[in-house]
């Protein structure tokens, strides 16, 4: 009796109605994160639309090897953490311990890749600021191309490293025995939300580094 | 979840690489606005994948299913209007 009282939150009815909320209130908060990355990717595509010429030499800048192995990287994270899921609920909990770790290992050399590229940017003098390294009306425009280039990188990359410290925290929830296969939706709902953080790379990655063209 | 669930990860996973793979080489070819809406098809395809699949909305609770499709909904009428703006400012009566 008393394990499952400590599965079951006194609010709900039973587990399935326990798991439907936790997921039913990720998928909301999930929602509103789509709304906010999306005002940034309609701000984004307004200003490209108006300025598409130095939007698309701008782009050329970027390092589109770096981009696609990063994208691969995250696919990886993504695929790695679904078994870790599917690995729970069948109650495998080394091998969900396994998945996990290499999704967290996985979103860190995503970090480090996304860090060498900002220091190459930072080198050749693409930050946005007094020294930017193209100059006249053109410049302006590409300046504004890198400025959004930094934000939705680094709003993106602030929240893989959320996702990581999530994970993180999960596997000790589970080396400790408080996330467990018939009490798995905290692992869920934190997979739900590292694979968000996929989907927006998804649009990032093509709106940022492919659409000008190579 | 069992074998099956873990197979069809396995193929989602393995279509994901596929479409990289088309976008970014797509990326080479220069055939002017088609480039973006390919770009934007296969990341479009890519996301449904990772919600269906990874994401499990395929076999969750359809209130889920609402609030997904809701955001979109949402998503689209701000793109909508603010695009609509845009697009129709240098118009002369």
């Amino acid at each position: 009796m008393s394990t499952r009282a400590a599965e079951l939150a006194e609010q709900f009815e039973d587990v399935a109605q326990q798991r439907e909320a936790s997921t039913l209130g990720m998928w909301v908060f999930l929602a509103t994160e789509v709304m906010f990355f999306g005002a940034l990717f309609l701000a984004f595509s307004v200003t490209r639309s108006l300025h598409v010429e130095s939007f698309s030499q701008a782009a050329k800048h970027l390092d589109i090897l770096a981009g696609t192995i990063n994208t691969a990287v995250l696919f990886t994270s993504s695929f790695t953490t679904a078994l870790a899921v599917s690995a729970l609920q069948q109650g495998q909990l080394k091998r969900v311990i396994g998945l996990l770790s290499v999704s967290i290992v996985l979103g860190g050399l995503f970090l480090a890749i996304k860090g060498h590229e900002y220091h190459e940017k930072w080198v050749e003098g693409f930050f946005p600021g007094n020294t930017f390294a193209v100059s006249g009306p053109a410049g302006n425009e590409v300046e504004l191309f890198f400025l959004f280039y930094f934000i939705l990188t680094g709003l993106h990359g602030i929240h893989l490293l959320i996702a990581l410290g999530v994970t993180a925290v999960l596997v000790w929830l589970i080396v400790t025995n408080r996330v467990t296969p018939t009490r798995s939706m905290p692992l869920e709902a934190s997979a739900l939300y590292w694979h968000f953080v996929d989907i927006v790379w998804v649009f990032v990655f093509p709106l940022l580094y492919l659409i000008g063209g190579r | 979840m069992g074998a099956k669930t873990e197979r069809s990860f396995i193929g989602v996973y393995l279509w994901l690489w596929l479409l990289l793979a088309g976008t970014v080489g797509a990326a080479f070819l220069h055939l002017g606005v088609i480039n973006i809406i390919i770009a934007l098809l296969i990341a479009g395809i890519q996301i449904t994948l990772i919600a269906f699949y990874f994401m499990q909305l395929r076999r969750s609770n359809h209130l889920n299913w609402i609030v997904a499709i809701a955001s979109l909904l949402w998503l689209s009428i701000m793109f909508a209007l603010v695009i609509g703006d845009y697009a129709t400012r240098s118009w002369t009566g």
